[in-house]
């Protein structure tokens, strides 16, 4: 051998052995010669660890069928496992019944575990999607006053050009100015109008910030030219269909019909964004510098630090930043933060956000529901399979006295349960495939347990619950291995009160009832807000959206209070429950108002009840004007003022030189609901003015509702030129606002009734088993004259014994976790003794009602036929 | 009749055993595919597709003389059989006869800039 030549490199040993142990003797040669020369070339040509690992995947590339030692049919290790199959057949069909709930019990297990985690990746995977998401956060402002602090996920539009300029830290800024609710019609052509309303009006950064995938157009000049607008991949083929849209122009048909250039078309947002927009198109005022402006909170502000840059050195430069650049108020109590964007989905829960975010309850909610059907199932496998033992003691004992060595009682008893455990596997795989297609709509996306990351959760599930089943057949067979031949043959043992068994019982029932308090207090809560006052009556009230595009809003008006149906109808600029607009008022301390502007009718449409003054009227000629407004009862507290003080003329706050200004408050209203419950109510305010508002709320008296719609419609399309006609209910829009417990309570009441479903056949499994073994007792028993009473309560009596232990364990419990869940909630029902009575009485009658009908048939079956035995 | 049709795979492989005559075994097709189509194949799905070809009769293989770069381990050498490059040439008069009924009209309605 040559000095030069290069040495030869040892692949790994281990791997050599693997290779020379299972292949075929007439492959291995060329097969690791092949292998040995590929590890010499890839050696060289990469670390050794790196070379290893391809190694290691290029053998495991060779466990194939042609490749594999040829296993004869007379191969020992083949019969034994043939044999050890059949046992397993023929155990599991001679014990049908604990089979079959064995294997239910785990596919659901199994079902509902994939399901959840499948649910929770989607839930956890927002916003991770941009190009180094880590480095992306939302700049947000709380409003502090008097009141409290009212966190707000909006900020001025001067913030994000201050961030840029002043804060080394900061690489991008953008700002987003979504449309606040209204909606525009825009088209392509005459024929091909639809109103739309996620348009984002966006800095040019946004779409380095946010990184989406171009489809068309050129990526450096999307935003580039204030005419331009950008379509995601839907929006474009509605409005064009398969035509290329670039170049193409697309009118907003408002005042000024405006032209806009589609420049780009990008993928459509994915589900997992907290927020989602069909345009965007460049932020941009001709008549104003917003860059200034610190006293619009209308805008959303994002920034993208720099690589490498250390947040916490962003987020102290921030306050200090808005004190000193906002030139309106250098002392201001607000105060600025900023979130990571990753996080806005799970934790953010601030007023204006641009989208529902989930919330982190919720989502530990349904993690640990997971958990527990999935142990709730492993319990009922872990006690079946221990339950069955007892029958086996004497098998074993055979076994073993024809020779059968550890190894194969090993071999028996672990075929028979990873046989259980791969059916059930397969059958959980597909019910998860079925929940997970029946439920799209709650997604709001089509998931499939054979998505790629998907199928990777189910098989590292699969391995565990393998896993789980190996131990769960090694187990036994060492116990009886232990034994010996005589005493495993002979003996029949009975364990204590408090054996393994009963403890796992007695865990699954606690687990049951904590399940059913919680299913019942969401329910309670959620029937809480559908029941509870308003204070005012959304019952038949339709909305007609976009009513300013008609410009005789009065004649309309007119013409729709003349139908025999219409009870009343008025103008507002916002939706009770939905958006509203806010300012500052409050004399000398100034508060956050939400307001409304409306047309007397409307307070009258909407039934809101007054407690004192009077409502607008339209023959008041000061009414649409200054600051005449009508409050309710949280707003009157927050402007100081008494009951007896409505209609005087008071001062209600000051401009910028400090001189007064008057206001009359001419009406009160009870407070009413226009946020979801978790909130305090907060001041509210109605203004009257005459100018065309855009939601028009018509109450109607009779519930013929098509026929009467179609009326309306009729009118509407007299009076306009192909404006669509645009309207719902109410009532619709407020199911909305609860939207997260309503779905919380589905699925909740859905996996209770799993879990229950499933202790319960754990709980019908084991009184079989302790039924079974004792059917000769029974008739000695019956023979000897007990009553079938008797008999049924014998058995009855331990098994309801352990439920009470398991509610005396799991309703304390349930009790805290829902006091704590409850607590979010500014309104909320009680939590009632009845409800965890009821859970008690539920659990115990039906295991009463379980194990008394298997015990009850035990005691009248035939008797002679059970003596006769053996 | 089972075993005449050929995977695009199996084609691929025939090509290749073809073309390193007479060089062809396992290791260096794999280093040939990496090359001339940038795939990556383990290489036990190369054997497995090796054998199966070697089953169809559409390929032989020999053990080569031992060699020193291989820890002395002998290489199995491929060459193509008749039946194999017959099979070869059915692929192609098939495929040539497809391409040759295209209407020159079919080309023209594929839309490149569709969305």
């Amino acid at each position: 051998m040559q000095a030069s030549e290069p040495l030869h490199n040892d692949p790994p040993k281990l791997a050599v052995k693997f290779l020379r142990w299972f292949c075929n003797e007439r492959l291995v040669e060329e097969i690791e010669g092949d292998l040995d020369e590929y590890y010499q070339l890839y050696s060289k040509r990469y670390p050794t660890w790196r070379a290893k690992v391809y190694y290691w995947f290029h053998l495991f590339s060779f466990l194939r069928p042609y490749s594999l030692k040829k296993k004869t049919q007379n191969s020992k290790r083949l019969i034994m496992f043939r044999n050890h199959l059949k046992f397993s057949f023929r155990y599991l069909s001679k014990h049908r019944t604990n089979a079959l709930l064995n294997v239910m019990s785990l596919s659901i297990g199994i079902a509902c575990f994939l399901f959840i985690f499948i649910y929770l990746n989607g839930e956890l995977s927002f916003d991770k999607y941009h190009k180094d998401s880590d480095r992306i956060h939302r700049v947000v402002i709380d409003l502090v006053s008097d009141s409290g602090r009212t966190p707000d996920a909006t900020s001025p539009p001067a913030l994000a050009p201050a961030l840029g300029e002043n804060i080394p830290e900061v690489e991008l800024t953008t700002r987003v100015f979504p449309t606040w609710g209204s909606k525009y019609l825009i088209g392509a052509t005459q024929e091909n109008q639809f109103y739309e309303e996620k348009i984002y009006r966006v800095d040019p950064e946004f779409l380095e910030i946010f990184t989406y995938e171009v489809l068309l157009g050129n990526p450096d000049e999307l935003l580039s030219d204030p005419a331009n607008v950008v379509l995601t991949e839907t929006t474009a083929k509605k409005y064009f269909g398969d035509e290329n849209p670039i170049g193409k122009e697309l009118t907003i048909f408002n005042r000024d019909n405006a032209k806009k250039v589609v420049s780009g078309v990008i993928e459509d947002v994915p589900f997992n964004s907290h927020f989602t927009f069909d345009f965007l198109t460049p932020l941009h005022f001709s008549s104003r510098n917003i860059d200034e402006d610190w006293g619009w909170y209308n805008y959303y502000t994002y920034v993208k630090l720099r690589d490498g840059s250390i947040h916490a050195d962003f987020e102290e430069k921030l306050q200090p930043l808005y004190l000193a650049s906002n030139p309106r108020d250098s002392i201001s109590p607000n105060i600025t933060y900023s979130q990571p964007v990753k996080d806005i989905h799970l934790k953010s829960a601030l007023k204006w956000e641009l989208g529902a975010n989930s919330n982190m309850s919720n989502i530990k909610i349904f993690v640990s529901i997971g958990l527990f059907i999935l142990l709730v199932s492993l319990i009922n496998y872990l006690n079946l399979t221990i339950g069955g033992l007892v029958r086996r003691t004497k098998e074993a004992g055979v076994r073993k006295s024809f020779g059968a060595l550890r190894s194969n009682l090993i071999g028996q008893f672990v075929t028979e349960s990873l046989t259980v455990v791969f059916i059930s596997l397969i059958i959980g795989g597909l019910l998860a495939e079925f929940a997970l297609g029946a439920l799209t709509e709650i997604f709001g996306r089509e998931i499939s347990i054979f998505d790629p990351a998907n199928i990777q959760t189910f098989l590292v599930l699969s391995s565990c619950v393998i896993g789980f089943g190996v131990l769960s057949g090694i187990y036994p067979a060492l116990y009886f291995a232990s034994l010996g031949e005589i005493k495993g043959m002979m003996t029949k043992k009975r364990g204590g009160f408090l054996d393994l068994k009963r403890i796992l019982l007695i865990a699954q029932f606690a687990i049951s009832a904590i399940m059913i308090v919680g299913t019942m207090v969401v329910y309670q809560q959620l029937m809480y807000f559908k029941n509870s006052d308003m204070g005012f009556d959304m019952d038949q009230v339709l909305i007609i959206e976009n009513a300013d595009a008609i410009s005789n809003q009065k004649t309309l008006k007119e013409r729709i209070t003349q139908l025999s149906f219409v009870e009343s109808a008025g103008y507002s600029n916002g939706v009770v429950g939905g958006l509203n607009w806010t300012f500052t008022l409050g004399y000398p301390e100034g508060f956050l108002l939400n307001y409304a502007v409306v047309t007397p009718d409307y307070l009258k449409a909407m039934d809101f009840e007054f407690i004192a003054g009077r409502n607008f009227d339209e023959s008041i000629e000061t009414d649409s004007q200054g600051l005449n407004l009508i409050a309710n009862e949280a707003a009157l507290k927050a402007l100081n003022l008494k009951l007896d003080q409505v209609g005087e003329s008071v001062p209600l706050t000051s401009n910028r030189q400090d001189s007064l200004i008057y206001g009359k408050v001419l009406g009160v209203v009870k407070n009413f609901h226009y946020s979801n419950f978790k909130e305090d109510i907060k001041p509210y305010a109605f203004f009257y003015r005459t100018d065309p508002e855009d939601n028009l709320a018509i109450k109607m008296s009779s519930t013929n509702v098509r026929e009467n719609v179609e009326q309306l419609e009729a009118i509407w399309n007299d009076m306009t030129v192909g404006v669509p006609f645009e309207s719902y209910f109410l009532d619709q829009s407020f199911v909305e606002l609860h939207r997260t417990e309503e779905r919380l309570s589905d699925v909740m009441l859905y996996l209770t009734m799993l879990s229950i479903f499933i202790s319960f056949i754990g709980m019908f499994a084991i009184a079989n088993i302790v039924i079974k073994a004792r059917l000769k007792e029974v008739a000695v028993r019956k023979a000897l004259g007990a009553t079938t009473n008797q008999v049924v309560s014998m058995f009855t009596k331990n098994f309801v014994l352990l439920v009470v232990i398991a509610n005396v364990i799991g309703l304390p419990i349930a009790y805290l976790t829902m006091q704590n869940w409850l607590a979010d909630f500014s309104y909320r029902t009680t939590l009632s003794p009845m409800l965890f009575a009821l859970a008690l009485i539920l659990t115990i009658g039906l295991a009463y009602l379980i194990v008394g009908m298997r015990s009850l048939k035990a005691a009248t079956s035939n008797l002679t036929e059970r003596l006769r035995d053996e | 009749m089972k075993g005449t049709n050929l995977g695009e795979f199996e084609e691929l492989l025939l090509l290749i055993v073809a073309s390193l005559y007479p060089e062809a075994y396992g290791l260096a097709i794999r280093e040939e595919i990496k090359e001339s189509s940038g795939r990556s194949v383990a290489m036990g799905a190369i054997h497995a597709a090796l054998n199966r070809l070697e089953e169809k009769e559409y390929l032989k293989s020999e053990l080569a003389e031992a060699t020193h770069e291989r820890g002395g381990r002998r290489k199995r050498l491929f060459t193509l059989t008749s039946a194999g490059k017959e099979a070869l040439e059915n692929n192609r008069a098939l495929r040539n006869n497809l391409w040759d009924k295209i209407p020159e009209l079919s080309w023209k309605n594929v839309q490149y800039a569709s969305i």
